[in-house]
């Protein structure tokens, strides 16, 4: 059972799902409390279908920023140098709520298709 | 521990962000998205390694963090719109061809070179050799105006420039 997850988890249609749905991941994680890059990679981690490698998150975290989507503000830290702290924008909130609404119709509409279509 | 050992894994951390660096300048990403990745990195390195790390800490700290060319897969399959470089290097040489040849066999000699580049550049390679090739043919051009040769040598360069501007939209 272990190796049949492991080997999905490997697939490459997970890989593309997970990615599509990785900005959505991130944005709803940001929603209630800032974080650091490397913090957003460790709670992504809590949660093994939306585990990334660093590679994958700090480029999104780049591209959402240019989007304006995500705004950074600077912290002191203990272990090194100063730490990015990334939050949601007006316009990412926004984004997260239509994100929100569509996640929602396309799990009912895949349901729907998986549970098998009513005939009219 | 000693300053030296400090310096030295301070090195091995900075040899790291410079090969990531590298690979995502070849991947074709801009300085601020390079410079999002690096802080990332070294925010990520200095809690793994924690504050002060000598020599060991880095080690293991960099053990753990993936390799300089995973950025640069990751940077290429993201939904990136950028030109692909190749083609800089292609319409560059092209040009580049132009200039020394007359155009049929410049043309083949530029695809032939681009065509190498192709597999080998980097965007800012690509870049450089599309900018120097333009600029060559065009300075070429300008000195041979008088002749056929030099009309249609500026005449293709500036359809390559034209060509390029039309795919940057694309």
């Amino acid at each position: 059972m272990h190796d049949d997850k492991t080997a999905m988890a490997d697939a490459p249609w997970v890989a593309q799902l997970r990615k599509g749905l990785l900005e959505f991941a991130v944005l709803a994680l940001l929603q209630h409390k800032e974080a650091y890059g490397y913090e957003l990679l460790k709670r992504l981690d809590r949660y093994p279908a939306l585990s990334v490698k660093e590679s994958t998150l700090y480029l999104l975290l780049g591209r959402l920023k240019k989007e304006g989507v995500i705004a950074q503000r600077l912290k002191p830290s203990d272990s090194g140098p100063p730490r990015r702290y990334f939050h949601l924008t007006a316009l990412g909130k926004a984004r997260l709520e239509d994100m929100g609404i569509y996640w929602i119709a396309l799990q009912n509409a895949l349901n729907q298709m998986i549970e098998g279509e009513s005939t009219p | 521990m000693t300053g030296p050992d400090k310096k030295q894994a301070q090195r091995l951390q900075h040899a790291y962000e410079k090969e990531v660096a590298k690979a995502l300048r070849q991947a074709g990403e801009d300085a601020d998205a390079i410079a999002l990745v690096l802080d990332g990195l070294r925010e990520q390195i200095a809690e793994l390694a924690g504050p002060d790390a000598d020599v060991n800490a880095m080690q293991a700290a960099l053990a753990r963090m993936e390799p300089p060319q995973a950025f640069a897969k990751s940077a290429q399959t993201a939904e990136a719109v950028a030109m692909p470089s190749g083609l800089y290097a292609q319409l560059g040489t092209i040009g580049l061809g132009l200039a020394l040849l007359t155009p049929p066999v410049g043309l083949i000699i530029g695809l032939g070179v681009g065509a190498l580049y192709d597999a080998q550049t980097g965007a800012d390679t690509g870049g450089m050799v599309y900018g120097l090739g333009e600029l060559m043919a065009l300075l070429c051009g300008l000195a041979t105006w008088r002749e056929k040769k030099g009309k249609t040598i500026i005449a293709f360069a500036l359809a390559l420039l034209l060509l390029l501007g039309l795919l940057s939209f694309m």
